[in-house]
């Protein structure tokens, strides 16, 4: 399950998927988060982590969800539905961009092996984030742009070695 | 004057400050009559009296300022007195005396004192005839625009418009050029109008970075006057008080005795009883020693009472009730010993980030911080609609210390336990500015906020933890809708929500 929601202006993109008995969240800056998450009936959502629990209260309605960390009320707005066409995931061993914009976060690094579908970098466009995935399973060869730079729309992102 | 008990009391007014003298009436097993618009049927307040009377529609002006079905309601329910909180009609001693002859204790001071020193400009003159120092400015006797005009050249800017019948910072002008009077006199004019049913202003010299220094002052039917120290409420917006605390941090103790002097001789002069506060701003003009200006009397109970009754260990509700019914205070000056540091915070809901827009709909989610030295007196609840149509403090946050950093501390610890969603609310933004190294050193003017935080905004990058629950709160949707499902994670299914969040491709 990929979430999409817009905090201030700015698209914030989350993975979230079955892992063992609980969650795990993929992050934006790449990393990854295994938890056990509930609900209690007083508005607080549970969230156990390895090394600590997390005690948030947030309210969900009408496609606003707002949390409540650190003194701010922290909001989000569904995204309005973007057409999963409009980034596809590339054949073969490159990645493109899929659309003129900046390349926020790259985030593999040569060398590193990645499966299929996994995150490799976030292209930004007209404050949008899209999260672009490796087309197949493999061994990233090179990273053609450093994060933070333009790139044009169809330009060679990141070069893989599929494995056969 | 005999004492006379009190035995129904109805509170002329709703939110915080009627839910605060409810639960002095249940202390002194006093029966409180609420009065509730119709947009406060379900309020807080209401469901806590024992009898709550509906006093007419949801605008103030055909409810909570209608003084003729207030005095209705009164007779209706057999009250013997009436307090009227802070706000509303509290300050009108037309209300006050209408009370009196309609045979009604009225919990505050006697008309002719809130006459004499509610208004601004009777006031002024009177501590001027008094020997008290004032800040330079007209009498207010000519209200003509050429009147005020000349009074404005011969004061010189930048100079204050104020408005003579009420504060809160309605009808309140900063003039920095004198083109720029006409303007700011037809708008205040006009507000003043519309707040307080009174257009008169007057003008003051503009008092550069001045601190907002108050005396509490309490007085019975009997002679007996006391002050209850101070209260430092320099941390404002537009004269909006937001943090007001007790004792004021370095004010130096002549200047304290002096002040408290001046308030108690004031309220003397004024034949003044019960609760009221005595308004200073304090000067400290570079390389000479700080001084003060009388500025105002709020002949009513205040918004920020409680931090004196931290301080002061006081119930200044309880102590109102008691010296409305005739008692004599039971206590003197000399056993009113302060102790420890209070620090009040107002909960508004009203967006810091633009411009304090005010915040409506309803409180899905409340939760109020407790425990040591934290004290909260809110007028919502979980679940409760907030509304338009009246002022937008749900509730005030007040930490209690045996000194100032202590009480600081708990302030903040109290302030992350405050949570009131999905409304916009400033508990974020006081965070920040209680945490700011200016206030933490107690060296802020009424100024402050406008020139260090005018452009605060909230922190734009969601730090780990809001992400992931962003993440558990999409995952565990599913399983909240079945309230069987014995663990979010089991139920858990990318496909089961149709609506809401989006499970984008591929």
């Amino acid at each position: 399950m990929r979430i999409r929601a817009v905090h201030e202006g700015v698209l914030v993109e989350v993975v979230v998927e079955r892992h063992g008995g609980g969650l795990r969240a993929l992050l934006p800056d790449g990393t990854q988060r295994a938890f056990q998450a509930t609900r209690t009936d007083d508005g607080f959502l549970i969230m156990e982590l390895e090394d600590r629990t997390l005690r948030i209260p947030f309210t969900s309605e009408r496609g606003e969800s707002v949390f409540s960390w650190g003194g701010h009320a922290w909001r989000f707005r569904a995204e309005e539905a973007v057409p999963a066409a409009s980034v596809p995931r590339d054949a073969g061993g490159a990645l493109h961009a899929p659309m003129t914009g900046v390349l926020a976060r790259v985030l593999v690094s040569e060398g590193e092996r990645v499966a299929a579908g996994q995150p490799l970098a976030v292209l930004e466009s007209m404050k949008v984030m899209a999260t672009l995935e490796s087309p197949v399973s493999g061994v990233v060869r090179r990273i053609n742009v450093p994060a933070g730079s333009q790139v044009a729309q169809d330009a060679l992102l990141v070069e893989l070695e599929p494995d056969r | 004057m005999a004492a006379r008990p009190i035995r129904r009391l109805l509170i002329a007014n709703r939110g915080e400050i009627a839910v605060r003298i409810i639960r002095a009436c249940r202390e002194m097993d006093i029966s409180p009559v609420a009065v509730c618009s119709e947009a406060d049927r379900d309020a807080l307040h209401a469901s806590l009296a024992d009898r709550v009377l509906c006093v007419g529609p949801a605008p103030a002006a055909e409810s909570y300022l209608s003084t003729d079905r207030l005095l209705r309601a009164a007779a209706e329910s057999g009250a013997d007195a009436v307090h009227p909180g802070y706000g509303f009609l509290s300050e009108s001693a037309e209300f006050a005396r209408a009370c009196r002859e309609a045979g009604l204790i009225w919990v505050g001071p006697p008309p002719e004192a809130m006459e004499l020193l509610g208004d601004k400009i009777g006031a002024k003159r009177l501590m001027e005839s008094a020997g008290v120092p004032t800040v330079p400015g007209c009498s207010g006797d000519d209200q003509s625009d050429a009147g005020l005009r000349a009074e404005a050249e011969r004061i010189g800017t930048p100079l204050l418009v104020k408005a003579a019948g009420g504060g809160g910072g309605r009808g309140m002008r900063r003039v920095d050029s004198l083109d720029a009077l006409q303007a700011a006199l037809d708008a205040a004019r006009q507000e003043a109008r519309a707040a307080f049913g009174d257009p008169r202003l007057l003008l003051e010299r503009f008092i550069q970075r001045p601190r907002h220094v108050e005396i509490q002052i309490l007085g019975d039917q009997h002679g007996g006057l006391v002050h209850l120290f101070e209260r430092d409420c320099s941390l404002q917006r537009r004269h909006q008080k937001l943090v007001e605390e007790s004792p004021a941090p370095s004010l130096p103790d002549p200047l304290r005795r002096q002040m408290t002097a001046t308030a108690v001789a004031a309220a003397r002069a004024a034949g003044y009883w019960n609760a009221g506060t005595v308004e200073f701003l304090v000067e400290e003009p570079p390389g000479k020693e700080p001084r003060f200006h009388f500025l105002e009397v709020n002949a009513r109970l205040q918004v920020e009472h409680p931090v004196t009754e931290l301080v002061t260990g006081l119930d200044l509700v309880k102590l109102q009730l008691r010296v409305a019914a005739g008692e004599a205070l039971p206590f003197t000056q000399e056993d009113v010993v302060p102790r420890g540091h209070a620090i009040e915070a107002r909960i508004y809901a009203e967006d810091p980030a633009v411009a304090f827009r005010p915040s409506t709909g309803r409180l899905l989610h409340w939760s109020e911080p407790s425990g040591p030295g934290v004290r909260v007196d809110s007028g919502v609840r979980r679940g409760d609609e907030v509304s338009a149509y009246y002022d937008p403090l749900l509730a005030k946050l007040v930490a209690y210390g045996g000194n100032r950093e202590e009480a600081l501390a708990r302030l903040d610890r109290a302030l992350g336990e405050f949570h009131a969603l999905p409304l916009r609310t400033d508990i974020g933004f006081l965070r920040e500015v209680c945490r700011s190294a200016a206030f933490r050193e107690g060296r802020v003017d009424v100024e402050f906020l406008e020139r260090e935080f005018a452009t605060w905004r909230p922190p734009s990058e969601p730090p780990e933890e809001v992400i992931l629950a962003l993440a558990a709160e999409a995952a565990t949707r599913a399983s909240a809708r079945r309230p069987d499902a014995p663990r979010a994670g089991d139920s858990w299914t990318p496909w089961a929500d149709a609506s809401g969040w989006r499970a984008a491709g591929p």
